[in-house]
């Protein structure tokens, strides 16, 4: 027989309480020892022999390591003890660890969730970091938000502003209680860079010397103009880009003091930007405006410039305005002459650095967003499903004295886990996908895993928690076993999920069908000329050899086109100015002779080029009627002229346009430039497959040969094959002369759709994503559904309902979310095609054929993602289904 | 903490505030209390018990002392708080309220008397 002396020593032995303190630990095992030995005694009172009852009062305890773990947690101090900071994270710690392992109970589940995410999210981050990089980062200067580009305006359109107006723009900027606190001029120069690395056509500014203080722009090496830069004393000093830097010096520190030619003048270089350095022309270089003073003083003349202003601290555009439109107003009254119809533009900067695709870019999140919500309804379904099935979990818990809110925020907490998953995975998604995008469209190569882009995804993947989260945490806080899994709120809320799945589906696969159709438009359309088989490329003829000197750039183009026509496989050779499609253009008035003089203002303004004979052929630009150039349309024959159908159109309608005569200008007592027309040629797109054609006219080369000639050559070879031959046949006439731009003309092509093409691309993915996810959603919903009403179908098919009635039951319901979510889908179309409109060519954003075909589609996966529910309850047994009842 | 093991500790925590309602108890009394009172339904093991009453005592629910009466053993008794009152009247509403849900469910809508 045992004394309580013998348990307590039993109790010792046994249980390890290293963390109690001794006073607590004689407490606890004298406690136990005095219960086994209770134990004991009963046993024996029971009648049992000393060894069983003994063996009995053993048996009360036999885990006594998992006791002793029980008693040290149970003697954790409480939490109320402990300061509410530490006890908020520790309750965070636990829900976490509480979600991990919940999420690693169902892997299935959870990787499809965070997969679904990763592609929402991955998607919209791609797409996003674009828009970021063109759209939202904030430009490389100090306070950007306080500088604005002014501009003159001449009939109601922006134009440059001229040099002896910037300076009494500038003189008023000083006066005081200006709005504007700095003034800088900027105008665009192009000149062939030599004399260190390879020669190059640069594009250049010379700007005046406070310009980089302006914007709040420090060299990273070197310094800035100093302020006589301004003056015609300035010295010949450039500043270069970081680009032009490595280009030419291989790194950019050894730029610093070295040489640089720019025509054939040296420039020394004091200086060089920093690699985020960015401006809207993509300038290579800088120069002092002090050293163009004697090419700027004209009133009249705008080359091609900007005036950069920084508003002071507390001045709006609006005041700016104000000020500098009453200075404008001053100058027309002085200057009559050449600033008579001279307003005045004012902008943010920004302004100038959005490019023409912002519309396209905002479609694209927009519709990438739509991605992701969907991506959101399928997660937040899936999170539905499994709310039904632990939601005896939850109404246990709750009875049993859990924190509503504490409930709530561990259903939030599984949502943020798997919404950061699912960013993380997103990251991965849009790196992979910004990488796909900047092979689609160069310009998205800007596009970087910039900290915004990264605060993006998290953000997205947060809300992302929140909105697939919500649904589940608001059921997990009701918290009452009335609503049961299959009550009808949770029913409504997966089906309303549903329907707005296949209403989100229905807007993306009509965007991207709706594009397909804009850009099959856009492919059909005549560019006007063959652009199959066609090598380009330009050349600048600049310096003392060729200014001013027209016979000299004549015998370089004629021995350059003489040259590559003997090239194996060329079949034409000319050369032109401003290609088709480039946009680039050189405009003039003319004056049609025996009709009446139009208005000032009204004057015809054609595209004007300059061609060689060969030139037709070899762009392929058809000859409608009458004759084409020949070499004896030389300098001293007689002026002739080419003009496109729709300047023939224009002015004689009935094909009587050869022989016809033109002015080139307006008509002034010395001006002899009389035109003769020879013949009509097709309309080409200079500006775009989607831009109207304008007027032409082409004149022969030999009567004023170009300074930046195009050089454009037929070949039966891949054009791009004959790139060493050309460059080697320019360079043996003159080795200055550099090459610019190599292209096919189906490059050139295809770098003007280059946005339709990636919005094409790029719709159409979004719109399959769409589909697929909707399709998932609609089958989750569905079967979830059917297993729920199994026990209904076993009963109907009991009572005599036959499998093609249960496939109506099963299969109606399910189309009729989808009919729904089309009709819901086809208004958010309709709501939203103005959106769209933008980036539509010659198709109607509401095209009936589209909608009608993609409500067809959306049907059609509907059902598809019925079928295999439907299937499963056409097979249910109604005695399996009833006794599992 | 998962789901069952706590919703248990919860139930058993109810149990022995409801037994110590009434005065203070030892602990071998609520192992043996709690196994009548059910009808040997509920089994309490001696390895749950005292790590349970441990954690009501730190709560502050419960308060344990050391009682020396003559002829008898040593025996630490516990007894219920003014907290511990508290905390039973609060388990027994959502208690209640939950097991008139589960009879609404299980039982197809017979009220609980």
């Amino acid at each position: 027989m045992s004394g309580s002396a013998d348990w307590e020593a039993f109790v010792r032995e046994r249980l390890r309480l290293p963390h109690l303190a001794a006073p607590r630990q004689l407490e606890v095992v004298a406690e136990l020892a005095q219960q086994l030995e209770q134990a004991e005694q009963e046993a024996l009172a029971r009648g049992l022999a000393p060894a069983a009852a003994r063996a009995a009062a053993e048996a009360q305890i036999t885990d006594w390591t998992r006791l002793a773990r029980s008693i040290a947690r149970a003697e954790v101090p409480v939490e109320a003890h402990l300061p509410s900071r530490a006890l908020a994270w520790r309750d965070a710690a636990h829900d976490l660890r509480h979600a991990l392992r919940g999420w690693r109970r169902a892997p299935g589940f959870t990787l499809i969730a965070v997969l679904t995410l990763a592609l929402g999210i991955g998607a919209t981050t791609a797409i996003f970091s674009w828009v970021n990089a063109e759209l939202v980062r904030a430009l490389p200067f100090r306070q950007p938000g306080q500088l604005v580009q002014m501009l003159s305006t001449a009939h109601g359109r922006n134009v440059s502003v001229s040099y002896p107006d910037y300076l009494d723009w500038k003189a008023e900027a000083g006066r005081s209680g200006s709005p504007v606190a700095a003034m800088a001029w900027d105008q665009t120069l192009n000149f062939n860079l030599s004399g260190a690395g390879r020669p190059e056509v640069v594009n250049a500014a010379d700007v005046s010397a406070d310009f980089f203080s302006t914007l709040g722009v420090a060299p990273r090496l070197g310094r800035l103009f100093s302020p006589g830069a301004d003056t015609a004393a300035a010295r010949q000093e450039a500043i270069l880009s970081d680009g032009l830097a490595r280009r030419q010096f291989g790194v950019a520190a050894k730029a610093l003091g070295q040489t640089v030619n720019l025509d054939t003048r040296a420039f020394s270089v004091i200086g060089v930007l920093s690699p985020s350095y960015r401006d809207p022309d993509q300038t290579d270089i800088y120069i002092p405006a002090g050293l163009e003073l004697k090419d700027n003083m004209d009133r009249g003349d705008r080359g091609d410039t900007a005036v950069i202003a920084r508003m002071a601290p507390a001045a709006s555009l609006g005041a700016v305005r104000e000020r500098f439109t009453a200075v404008t107003e001053r100058l027309a009254r002085s200057y009559p002459q050449t600033n008579s119809d001279v307003g005045l533009a004012v902008m943010p900067l920004r302004a100038a650095f959005v490019g023409s695709d912002a519309p396209m870019l905002w479609l694209l999140l927009a519709a990438v967003g739509l991605v992701l919500l969907i991506a959101c309804a399928n997660v937040a379904n899936l999170m539905l499903t499994r709310t039904a099935a632990r939601r005896q979990e939850w109404t246990i818990k709750q009875a049993l004295g859990a924190d509503r809110r504490r409930l709530l925020r561990q259903v939030l907490v599984e949502s943020l886990v798997l919404g950061l998953a699912g960013a993380a995975g997103g990251l991965a998604v849009a790196w992979a996908a910004m990488r796909g995008l900047a092979a689609l469209l160069p310009g998205a190569g800007q596009a970087d895993m910039s900290w915004p882009v990264l605060g993006f995804a998290a953000a997205a993947g947060l809300l992302a928690a929140v909105v697939f989260g919500l649904g589940p945490a608001l059921m997990a806080g009701r918290g009452s076993l009335h609503t049961a899994s299959r009550g009808p709120a949770t029913q409504r809320g997966r089906k309303g999920l549903v329907v707005v799945e296949v209403a989100l589906a229905l807007m993306l696969a009509a965007g991207a069908g709706l594009t397909i159709k804009s850009f099959t438009r856009l492919m059909a359309v005549n560019p006007g000329f063959q652009p199959q088989h066609v090598l380009t490329w330009g050349t600048r003829l600049a310096g003392p050899r060729y200014d001013g000197q027209q016979p000299a750039r004549l015998h370089f183009e004629q021995q350059v086109l003489a040259a590559i026509q003997t090239l194996p496989g060329v079949e034409a050779a000319g050369l032109g100015t401003n290609l088709p499609l480039t946009g680039d253009h050189e405009r003039s008035d003319v004056t049609i002779l025996g009709r009446p003089l139009p208005e000032l203002g009204k004057f015809p303004h054609p595209d004007m080029h300059r061609v060689s004979p060969g030139y037709l052929a070899a762009i392929g630009l058809p000859l409608l009627y009458g004759r084409s150039f020949t070499e004896q349309d030389g300098p001293s024959a007689p002026k002739v002229a080419l003009v496109s159908a729709s300047f023939a159109a224009a002015f004689w309608p009935k094909g009587e346009a050869v022989g016809k005569q033109f002015l080139g200008g307006h008509p002034a007592p010395d001006n002899h430039k009389v035109y003769t027309v020879i013949g009509v040629v097709g309309d080409t797109q200079q500006y775009g497959l989607n831009a109207p054609a304008r007027m032409e006219v082409y004149l022969p080369y030999q009567q004023s040969p170009p300074d930046t000639p195009q050089f454009v050559v037929r070949t039966s070879l891949p054009p791009m094959t004959l790139r060493a031959a050309v460059t080697g046949a320019m360079q043996r006439v003159d080795a200055t002369a550099p090459m610019v731009d190599p292209q096919s003309m189906d490059q050139v092509l295809a770098a003007s759709v280059a946005n339709p093409h990636a919005t094409l691309w790029l719709l159409g993915i979004f719109g399959g994503v769409a589909l697929l996810l909707a399709a998932i959603g609609i089958y989750g919903v569905v079967s979830f559904a059917t297993q729920q009403r199994t026990a209904e179908i076993g009963i109907r098919m009991a009572m005599g309902a036959g499998r093609g009635a249960v496939a109506r039951l099963i299969g109606g319901d399910s189309l009729r979310l989808v009919a729904l979510g089309i009709v819901m889908g086809i208004a958010g179309v309709l709501a939203m095609g103005r959106l769209l409109a933008a980036s539509l060519f010659d198709v109607s954003a509401t095209d009936p054929v589209i909608l009608m075909a993609v409500s067809a589609l959306l049907l059609l996966v509907g059902a598809l993602a019925t079928l295999l529910p439907v299937r499963r309850a056409m097979r249910i047994d109604p005695l399996n289904a009833l006794r599992s009842e | 903490m998962d789901t069952l093991p706590k919703a248990g500790q919860s139930a058993a925590e109810v149990l022995l505030l409801a037994l110590l309602e009434a005065r203070p108890r030892h602990g071998y009394e609520l192992a043996k209390l709690i196994e009548q009172r059910s009808a040997g339904a509920l089994e309490f093991h001696v390895a749950s018990l005292y790590p349970l009453l441990y954690r009501m005592e730190r709560r502050g629910w419960i308060e344990g002392r050391w009682v020396e009466k003559a002829s008898e053993r040593r025996r630490r008794f516990y007894k219920l708080t003014a907290i511990g009152r508290k905390a039973l009247a609060e388990q027994r509403a959502s208690w209640r309220s939950f097991l008139k849900g589960m009879a609404a469910v299980a039982l197809g809508g017979e009220a609980l008397s």
